[in-house]
């Protein structure tokens, strides 16, 4: 089972070798194995797989002037949390990844399209996919560190709630269940 | 000896949020004058929905409206302090239901807790709530089992002395969703005001909650606008008569 060291590793490697599907497909490992270990280190990893995967899909990064400083900086930071997860010093790394977080905000911050940064978007994908997953959505939102209006708000742009197994009872059904209830 | 339930509808911010996010804020009010209970809310889904979000500039609008609809007694708010026994005794219920490798599924936060205690406390029956995992635990916990299981790898139990002992707790809980108001609303001609376009506005109000974050399907809906949807009489209904009866 992967620790946060081991997702760690796989983070940096598939970032130097700018693998966006296995970034991607580290969050969704992650994210599935929170549901059960409740690790929110582990969840940050994989909401940073997330941005990570973002920012090699984006020109606007990997053309910008800045973007061999912006990777030096980040392998930086990327040893440095290793080590300090090597430590097990979680309150080290989690300094680190708010260096992390703060550089990534600086760079996005200069050629952001959007109102919700980087971070605030792959935090509300990760929590989408922990309610997949079979949080509930108060539960999706506070282990994502996401607001939960936000959270209900982006479920309604997925195919979530189109999903078999979450059907019960028909509109139909509910609807004559409660008729009692009104004059 | 039958429980005497009450009619009050205990509303989830999941609703409310789907709700006020398409405009339906109005379809609380006219139920509201139908409904033999009240809509009731925990103080924790008003700091969820009003106090927290009436500081920020994306989701202060929301709960300006919100906070309106409390005012004008549509929505009632009941502090929780006595609940807080009921929601842990809950908490430790639907935590404990699912196990994966050993290790139980904490899926239910405090939140839905605080809320579906406030239902055993209030003896009510009906639940308003647009997110799946509540609404599963209470209709068929085996299904959410069966989703939980295309989801992990490992060894996933079912708890069934937990389930046992929530399910009894909640036999007879009705869940309604927002979709389901809008049914309800267009029965009582909530959309009347659309004229010609009484039906469209239905159709378009129930996707428009979908897209809002209402757990619901689109096979759902789709199955739902095909019926021929009955009417409540309004006049009949003041009379005190029945209203009329639902075709299959």
């Amino acid at each position: 089972m992967l620790d946060e060291y081991g997702a760690m590793n796989l983070l940096a490697k598939h970032f130097r070798e700018k693998n966006i599907p296995q970034l991607h497909k580290l969050n969704n490992e992650i994210t599935r194995g929170v549901v059960n270990s409740e690790n929110k280190n582990m969840l940050k990893i994989g909401i940073l797989a997330y941005v990570f995967s973002q920012i090699l899909e984006r020109p606007r990064f990997f053309e910008n002037v800045n973007w061999n400083k912006f990777n030096e900086r980040i392998y930086t930071y990327i040893d440095a949390s290793l080590d300090a997860l090597k430590k097990k010093n979680y309150q080290l790394f989690n300094k680190i990844l708010e260096d992390v977080k703060y550089e990534v905000l600086a760079m996005d911050k200069t050629t952001r399209r959007f109102v919700l940064n980087l971070f605030e978007t792959a935090s509300i994908k990760t929590a989408g996919n922990l309610y997949f997953s079979g949080y509930s959505v108060s539960k999706a939102a506070e282990m994502a560190d996401v607001d939960k209006l936000e959270l209900v708000r982006y479920l309604g742009s997925t195919v979530a709630h189109d999903t078999e197994e979450f059907k019960t009872l028909s509109i139909m059904e509910r609807i004559k269940n409660a008729k009692e209830l009104f004059k | 000896m039958p429980k005497n339930y009450s009619s009050n509808i205990i509303c989830d911010s999941s609703s409310l949020i789907s709700l006020v996010d398409t405009g339906m804020i109005s379809l609380l009010y006219m139920l509201k004058e139908r409904l033999n209970g009240q809509f009731l809310i925990t103080d924790g889904i008003r700091d969820e929905i009003v106090s927290r979000p009436i500081q920020s500039k994306k989701y202060s609008f929301g709960a300006v409206v919100i906070q309106k609809a409390i005012n004008d007694g549509v929505l009632v708010v009941l502090e929780t302090e006595f609940l807080k026994k009921t929601a842990q005794e809950i908490m430790n219920m639907t935590n404990n239901t699912f196990v994966l490798n050993g290790k139980p599924l904490n899926l239910i936060h405090a939140g839905e807790a605080e809320i579906l205690s406030l239902m055993v406390e209030t003896n009510s029956r009906t639940l308003l709530i647009d997110e799946k995992t509540t609404r599963l635990f209470i209709e068929n916990p085996e299904k959410l089992y069966q989703h939980l299981l295309t989801q992990y790898r490992g060894e996933l139990k079912m708890n069934r002395t937990k389930l046992v002992d929530f399910k009894s707790m909640f036999k007879d809980t009705r869940i309604l969703r927002s979709v389901e108001l809008l049914g309800i609303g267009y029965m009582y001609g909530f959309f009347k005001q659309y004229g010609p376009l009484e039906k469209e506005a239905l159709k378009a109000a129930t996707y428009a909650v979908k897209f809002a974050g209402c757990g619901v399907s689109f096979e759902e809906i789709e199955e739902f606008l095909r019926k021929d949807l009955p009417k409540f009489d309004e006049k009949e209904s003041r009379l005190g008569l029945q209203p009329i009866e639902f075709k299959e």
